[in-house]
């Protein structure tokens, strides 16, 4: 029951949110980058 | 011990994060482009349905359907038995064009005139419709379907190449075919190295009826 606690809730969300940003600023920044740079550049030119 | 703990966590985050790279990179953008191919497949389908596209004296301008499924328009078919390929080429090379399928090279022919036609596609990610290219050996089969007809191609042969060579657009040079296609993708895989480039020779030409 300790986990529903009312003063774990704000910490749990806040490493949620850290998690699930950090997830979304690598899916559309960081991984395209990381594809188009060193992995898959298949034209000539 | 706390700085050792530390340190085992910064590891593990890393791990985590190029786990999360090679699913992005081999999954994520393979939902992509299977989507895209999708619909390019259904509108190339409703293109060759035109009546126009049944036409004998059709020159293979079509015009364009008005429930088309896809922002980019099909312009072909490449279909490789062998490596089991079967994906809709789109006009252009540029990263973004080749995230929907193989793409031609603008500055080389189209399907069905003299000279050489040039194809890319990826390897990686992306759907990887190249991803087995290197399995192409001298005498295997390249059909290209258009709506005008569909070209048949046998591979002459191979070579690497550095990514600034791009003098093999301008056709095969122990190859005196008036039409040939060339494919290049990225070789070795899983990186942008080098350039695998696969020649081929026009061997029949069956008009759509």
């Amino acid at each position: 029951m300790s986990i529903l606690s009312s003063k774990r809730w704000p910490r749990i969300a806040t490493i949620v949110v850290l998690i699930l940003g950090y997830a979304a600023f690598m899916w559309f920044y960081v991984f395209p980058w990381l594809d188009r740079t060193f992995i898959n550049r298949p034209a000539l030119g | 011990m706390k700085a050792l703990r530390t340190t085992g966590n910064v590891f593990i985050f890393l791990g985590l994060s190029i786990l999360f790279f090679v699913l992005y990179e081999l999954v994520g953008t393979s939902v992509i482009t299977k989507a895209r191919q999708a619909d390019l497949q259904a509108d190339f389908d409703a293109e060759l349905a035109q009546p126009a596209a049944l036409n004998p004296a059709f020159t293979g301008k079509l015009p364009v359907p008005g429930n088309r499924r896809s922002a980019v328009r099909p312009l072909a078919r490449i279909i490789i038995p062998k490596i089991n390929v079967n994906a809709i080429v789109v006009e252009g090379v540029t990263l973004e064009r080749l995230a929907y399928g193989p793409g031609h090279y603008p500055k080389t022919k189209l399907f069905g005139e003299k000279g050489v036609v040039g194809v890319a596609g990826h390897r990686t990610g992306w759907s990887a419709p190249f991803f087995n290219l290197d399995r192409l050996v001298a005498g295997d089969v390249v059909i290209i379907e258009t709506t005008a007809a569909t070209y048949t191609y046998k591979v002459r042969d191979t070579t690497v190449v550095a990514p600034s060579h791009s003098e093999v657009l301008d056709g095969n040079p122990h190859s005196s075919a008036v039409q040939q296609l060339v494919l290049t993708t990225c070789t070795p895989k899983f990186t942008a190295k080098n350039r695998l480039i696969v020649f081929t020779d026009l061997i029949k030409t069956v008009p759509r009826k």
